[in-house]
């Protein structure tokens, strides 16, 4: 229990140091006389801040009486429970999880919690895949072709995992999903019903307590640099795709020195340029790597093949010149050109 | 998108589900092409990012910390007293005014005061009334300055020009600690005194009625937009 509770505290910013090892009354007492000034600063300037992305009635449940600090009173309320609360089974959330942290002050159960309390029957919702037995040949296909999309986004989750753990890049995957939005879309609507009901427990579980979020939501997506807005770190992520993609399939071209390389330590800005250093081969291995996408087949009869070329394809675009050597960005530009005719031709 | 795929979202970046859940939630992203719902999680990210970066700051500066809270339970509501000002060319005001970008923290009961890189600004105090004051600076979280202090003659109520201070990069932090005594002289720092000093000093000082206060402010680089996705 222990353990387990300080590897999902352990954060990945290196904060070890915040680390409440031990759960008992005096293990809490004594991690808030070491760390509770570090926590106090930061749940106090914290709570302020954001007070208006928090829910109004759970902080008015929380600090009921006057208070013209409301960062202040919040901190020094967590603090007071954090030590004296008799019953401690596992902190609801991160630190930084400001959310979980208010829902706990005022007793509402921590998700894990709240998980057991619901029935057996939505707390286990289970695949529709698994759950329906077809008894007709229409609804087989339908069902083994829902299966084979899931498939398919195991296989893109496994990719991403693969990349995310040697990149240490969460964020490629974001700009991923960003690049690969309409290439992608034709399974929104394919799985439409599936998502609606793998999300429907996860509804229950965690219940409506965030209302006003979105407002200052708003405010972290209206920077200088979004995303979606980002050509060359989309073209970062998409090649990395492709070669995750490619290293776990049959091709025939050498992949071991570019997947060193991109599938591994990265600049610590985007569009994340790899950390080593691309030789004349390794810059052709990669065109080579771009021209299996764009020579893809892409059979409208196979649906399935076809969204996965398309999303193979979101790779081929002129950004992607970025993450190869400056003497080298002439040649992959015209590439580009001529696969993006490739691509044209067979659409 | 809704509420609840919002709130669904916040669970999975904050990593509050069970794997079990965590994988549907995965899974389902994978399948989203809403630019709504992928703002939403862009905004999330970069969120827990901002969060955290702020916890890394208080982590490695534990005396900034005791200080920060020292003030904000025992000083605080003394603090309209003596006020921090600061002043620099109209032209670079009015380019600042304009900026875009990601909001910039502001706090206006700790303040947070903001200077563009490399242009010199005059940071001033406003007293109310006659009295002895000192203020001090911490440059990176670290070493203290005393940058004025009234020994042992009050100052008069009005503006008092203090110091010109220039960040030179954006990664740059001052914080400024006012002290105001109506009655008695403040006690003068010594030579090898540091942040220890000063909190151990405000722990002393008692803060009862108006003749004391303690002002705070954070002067950060104006334009220092931390990347979405830091290093």
């Amino acid at each position: 229990m222990v353990s387990d509770a300080k590897a999902w505290l352990e954060n990945e910013n290196g904060l070890s140091g915040l680390c409440l090892d031990d759960l008992s009354q005096d293990g809490r007492r004594q991690f808030i006389e070491v760390s509770g000034d570090q926590l106090f600063a930061f749940w106090s300037e914290m709570f302020e801040l954001e007070r208006g992305s928090l829910s109004e009635p759970l902080i008015q449940k929380a600090i009921p009486q006057e208070c013209d600090d409301i960062g202040t009173c919040i901190a020094e309320k967590l603090l007071n429970r954090i030590a004296t609360a008799e019953k401690f089974v596992r902190p609801p959330g991160k630190w930084a999880d400001l959310e979980s942290w208010l829902r706990w002050l005022v007793g509402k159960p921590a998700v894990e919690d709240a998980r057991k309390q619901q029935p057996q029957s939505s707390a286990t919702t289970k695949l529709p895949a698994k759950r329906t037995e077809p008894t007709v040949g229409e609804d087989l296909d339908k069902e083994r072709f829902k299966q084979s999309c899931l498939e398919l986004i195991d296989h893109w989750c496994a990719i991403w995992t693969s990349i995310n753990k040697r990149t240490n890049r969460r964020e490629l995957e974001l700009y991923w999903l960003w690049a690969t939005c309409k290439a992608r879309r034709p399974l929104t609507f394919l799985m439409e019903d599936w998502a609606a009901e793998a999300l429907e427990g996860i509804h229950d579980h965690l219940g409506l307590y965030l209302e006003g979020q979105k407002k200052a939501l708003a405010k972290h997506v209206s920077a200088d640099r979004k995303a979606s807005d980002d050509s060359r770190t989309k073209a970062s992520a998409c090649l990395r795709f492709d070669i995750e993609y490619f290293s776990r399939s049959e091709v025939r071209i050498d992949l071991a020195a570019i997947y060193a390389v991109f599938i591994g330590p990265t600049k610590p800005k985007a569009p994340y340029i790899p950390t080593a250093k691309l030789g004349g081969r390794e810059v052709e291995h990669c065109l080579e790597i771009l021209e299996i996408s764009a020579k893809r087949p892409r059979h409208r009869e196979r649906p399935l093949e076809a969204l996965e070329t398309d999303v193979l394809r979101c790779a081929i675009m002129k950004a992607v010149d970025r993450m190869f050597p400056c003497a080298s960005r002439p040649q992959i530009r015209q590439r580009i050109m001529q696969l993006q005719q490739i691509i044209e031709a067979t659409n | 998108m809704n509420a609840s795929h919002e709130n669904v979202l916040r669970a999975y970046v904050y990593q509050n589900l069970p794997d079990e859940e965590r994988l549907k939630v995965r899974r389902w992203l994978m399948t989203v092409t809403d630019p709504t719902v992928l703002k939403t999680y862009e905004a999330l990210i970069i969120q827990r990012k901002q969060r955290e970066a702020r916890l890394e700051y208080w982590m490695n500066n534990p005396a900034l910390a005791r200080l920060h809270r020292l003030w904000k339970t025992k000083f605080r509501p003394l603090w309209s007293e003596m006020k921090f000002e600061l002043k620099w060319p109209v032209d670079e005001f009015s380019l600042a005014g304009g900026r875009l970008g990601l909001p910039t923290i502001q706090d206006t009961s700790r303040m947070i005061l903001e200077a563009p890189v490399g242009q010199a600004v005059e940071l001033t105090v406003r007293l109310k009334a006659p009295s002895y004051i000192a203020v001090f600076a911490i440059v990176d979280g670290g070493a203290l300055h005393e940058l004025s202090h009234s020994k042992n003659s009050k100052r008069d109520a009005g503006t008092i020009e203090i110091k010109k201070v220039t960040l030179e990069k954006e990664s740059d932090s001052v914080e400024f600690i006012g002290l105001l005594d109506q009655n008695v002289a403040i006690p003068e720092i010594e030579s090898g005194d540091g942040i220890e000093w000063l909190i151990s000093l405000l722990e002393d000082w008692s803060s009862s009625g108006n003749d004391r206060s303690v002002i705070r402010a954070s002067l950060a680089s104006l334009g220092t937009d931390a990347p979405l996705f830091g290093a």
